[in-house]
């Protein structure tokens, strides 16, 4: 797992973004990224192989909705793999350490929701 | 690229299809949102097929493309193949 501050690299996660959008239904940040912090999870399918980002969830850095997640994504080809239930866990664990107890963003796509349920 | 469609039932871990229909239960909303302007993407050696329309600057990719091409590692995206190739060299 990989940090990354959208204001430092505005270039890559606005791309993640973009593409991120090709499989969200309710994402409506692509540019404005300098307000998020990206976790990106990249797999390495065997040793030798480079690993390659699979999937991310995005937080605000400051958000006045107590909410502890914006985006979250596992990209299509890697799904169904427990990937998302991960992502999840590390975000909850992140905004656990932060002190914040909050949810998702609200207008969560339908993929997002199975996934929470699935936690709890 | 061999375009492979395969079931839910057939979807497991260990094959990683290089091309994925929209899932069956995101069917029946897709159809009322706008028509997609990415018809399918390229990401490495996969070729994916979107679920929702895209908001790449129609100035880049225009109204409509057939296949864009993302870089995998940087998430650069290209609507031209030699651009993407000169990119991944």
């Amino acid at each position: 797992m990989y940090e990354i501050d959208g204001g430092e690299h505005k270039l890559y996660t606005q791309n993640l973004s973009l593409f991120a959008k090709l499989f969200l239904d309710t994402k409506s940040v692509f540019y404005d990224v300098a307000t998020f912090r990206f976790y990106v999870m990249a797999l390495k399918e065997s040793p030798t192989s480079p690993a390659q980002v699979v999937g991310f969830f995005s937080k605000e850095k400051m958000s006045w909705d107590n909410n502890n997640l914006a985006c979250i994504l596992v990209f299509p080809p890697w799904q169904r793999r427990g990937l998302g239930q991960i992502l999840m866990g590390i975000s909850y664990e992140l905004s656990r350490r932060e002190g914040q107890l909050g949810g998702p963003e609200k207008r969560e796509s339908f993929a997002c929701l199975h996934v929470v349920s699935r936690c709890y | 690229m061999q375009k492979q469609i395969l079931t839910r039932d057939e979807m497991s871990p260990t094959t990683i299809p290089s091309v994925l229909r929209t899932p069956e239960r995101d069917r029946k909303r897709t159809h009322r949102h706008a028509e997609h302007n990415v018809l399918s993407v390229v990401l490495g050696n996969l070729l994916i097929e979107p679920w929702y329309p895209s908001f790449y600057p129609q100035d880049l990719i225009g109204n409509k493309v057939e296949r864009l091409y993302v870089c995998k590692c940087c998430f650069k995206y290209s609507k031209e193949l030699m651009p993407y190739v000169a990119h991944m060299v």
